[in-house]
C-alpha cells in the first residue's frame, strides 16, 4: 500500500451522503443512478462518480439489456462485493484509494 | 426526469408508521409490518426510510437460522460476531440502548421457519424497546396475524397497493419536467395498471416528446396513440 509505512487508511464517515449511497446499494443490490438518487437524496453527479470508482475498483458492475438513448430507462448496476455497512476508502484488491485506477485490474488486462 | 422521491400515499404511510414507532408513547407496542405485490416500490421506500431514519436493514434467507441471523445484525452494527447466541444478544441490545435504531427485516417470511428467530427478536425488541418492521407479502401478513403472542406487539400494519389518480399526479408533478394534462394522466394510468414502475416509464416516454415539440404541457390529443411503453409485441397466430 503506498503511504507512510503505518498509516492506515482513513475510516469512512458516518451520516454522510456516500454512506447512504452504499447503504442504498446494499438494500437494493440491483439498482439504477436514479435509484439511487431517490432513496439517499444524493446529487446525480456525486452518485456516478462514487458508482464509476467502486465499478473501476470491482465492487459494482453493469448489468446488461440496456439501449440507450430510450427515455425512462438507465443502465442497471448489481453490487457484487459487499463489505459490510461501512463504504470502501481503499480498494481491498490494490490497496489504493477509490479515486485511483485499480493496478490488479489493469495487470489482468494486459494478460 | 428528476431524481426525487415521489411522496404517495403508500410512502407517506410508511413514513409515518415508522416514525410513529419511534416517537410512541410509553406502553404502546413498536412493531410493524409492510406487505405488497412486488413492483409496488416497497424497496425504494425501505432504503429511503433506512437513510432518512438511519435504521439497520437485515434480508433474512431460507437458510437463516438465530445464530445466522444475530451475526448479520452483528455486522450492520458493526460489532464483533460471536459463534455463541447469548453474548451476540448481549452486544446487539447494548448496542442498541445505547443507539436506539430502527430494524427492517426484508422477507420476514423466513423467520417463521424457526420459532427461535422470532423469539429472539421478540427479546431484543422487548428490551432495547427499538422498533421492528416486517417485510414481506400478503401470506406473511396472514401468517403473523395466527400468531397471537407476536401479533400482539404489531401496532402498524402497512399494505403497499397499486397508486390512485391522485398519486399519479403526485408522481408527474414530481419526476416529469414537462408538464402533464389531466386526460393524459389518466391514459398513462390505466395503460400502466396502477403499477408505478410502468407509470415511470410511461412519463419518461412524455417527458421526451414534451421536449422535443417544446411544449409546455403535454394533452392526450397531442400524444394520440403512441406507445406509452416498451412492452413487447403481441403476434397475432397466422391462418393456415
Amino acid at each position: 500500500m503506498p503511504g507512510i509505512k503505518g498509516m492506515t487508511a482513513a475510516a469512512p464517515r458516518q451520516g454522510t451522503l456516500r454512506h447512504n449511497i452504499w447503504r442504498s446499494m446494499r438494500i437494493l443490490r440491483q439498482f439504477t443512478v436514479a435509484d439511487l438518487c431517490r432513496t439517499s437524496g444524493a446529487g446525480r453527479n456525486n452518485v456516478r462518480k462514487f458508482v464509476k470508482r467502486l465499478e473501476v475498483h470491482g465492487y459494482v458492475t453493469q448489468l446488461g439489456d440496456y439501449t440507450s438513448g430510450r427515455p425512462g430507462v438507465y443502465r442497471g448496476l448489481r453490487l457484487v462485493k459487499d463489505i459490510g455497512p461501512n463504504y470502501p476508502m481503499r480498494c481491498e484488491r490494490c490497496g489504493r484509494p477509490l479515486g485511483e485506477p485499480c493496478i490488479k485490474n489493469q495487470e489482468e488486462e494486459i494478460q | 426526469m428528476r431524481d426525487d422521491m415521489a411522496m404517495t400515499k403508500n410512502v407517506r404511510r410508511f413514513l409515518a408508521a415508522v416514525r410513529e414507532l419511534t416517537d410512541r408513547p410509553m406502553g404502546v407496542e413498536g412493531m410493524a409490518i409492510l406487505w405488497g405485490e412486488p413492483g409496488e416500490g416497497k424497496s425504494t421506500t425501505v432504503a429511503f426510510a433506512c437513510n432518512t431514519l438511519d435504521g439497520i436493514f437485515l434480508r433474512a434467507n431460507t437458510c437463516w437460522t438465530p445464530t445466522s441471523m444475530l451475526s448479520a445484525m452483528m455486522v450492520e452494527l458493526g460489532m464483533p460476531v460471536y459463534g455463541r447466541r447469548a453474548p451476540m444478544v448481549e452486544s446487539a441490545v447494548k448496542a442498541l440502548s445505547e443507539r436506539p435504531r430502527p430494524i427492517f427485516i426484508d422477507e420476514a417470511d423466513y423467520l417463521f421457519k424457526h420459532a427461535d428467530m422470532l423469539d429472539v427478536m421478540r427479546d431484543i425488541y422487548d428490551v432495547t424497546g427499538s422498533p421492528v418492521v416486517l417485510i414481506g407479502m400478503e401470506e406473511f401478513a396472514r401468517k403473523v396475524q395466527s400468531r397471537g403472542k407476536f401479533a400482539r406487539r404489531i401496532t402498524q400494519w402497512v399494505e403497499f397497493c397499486g397508486i390512485d389518480i391522485d398519486d399519479a399526479r403526485t408522481l408527474a408533478d414530481t419526476l416529469c419536467e414537462a408538464k402533464v394534462s389531466d386526460d393524459l394522466l389518466e391514459h398513462v394510468h390505466t395503460a400502466a395498471r396502477k403499477n408505478i414502475g410502468r407509470m415511470v416509464t410511461g412519463l419518461a416516454r412524455i417527458e421526451q416528446f414534451g421536449k422535443l415539440n417544446a411544449l409546455c404541457t403535454v394533452t392526450r390529443k397531442e400524444w394520440a396513440n403512441r406507445a406509452l411503453f416498451y412492452d413487447q409485441p403481441r403476434f397475432a397466430k397466422r391462418r393456415a
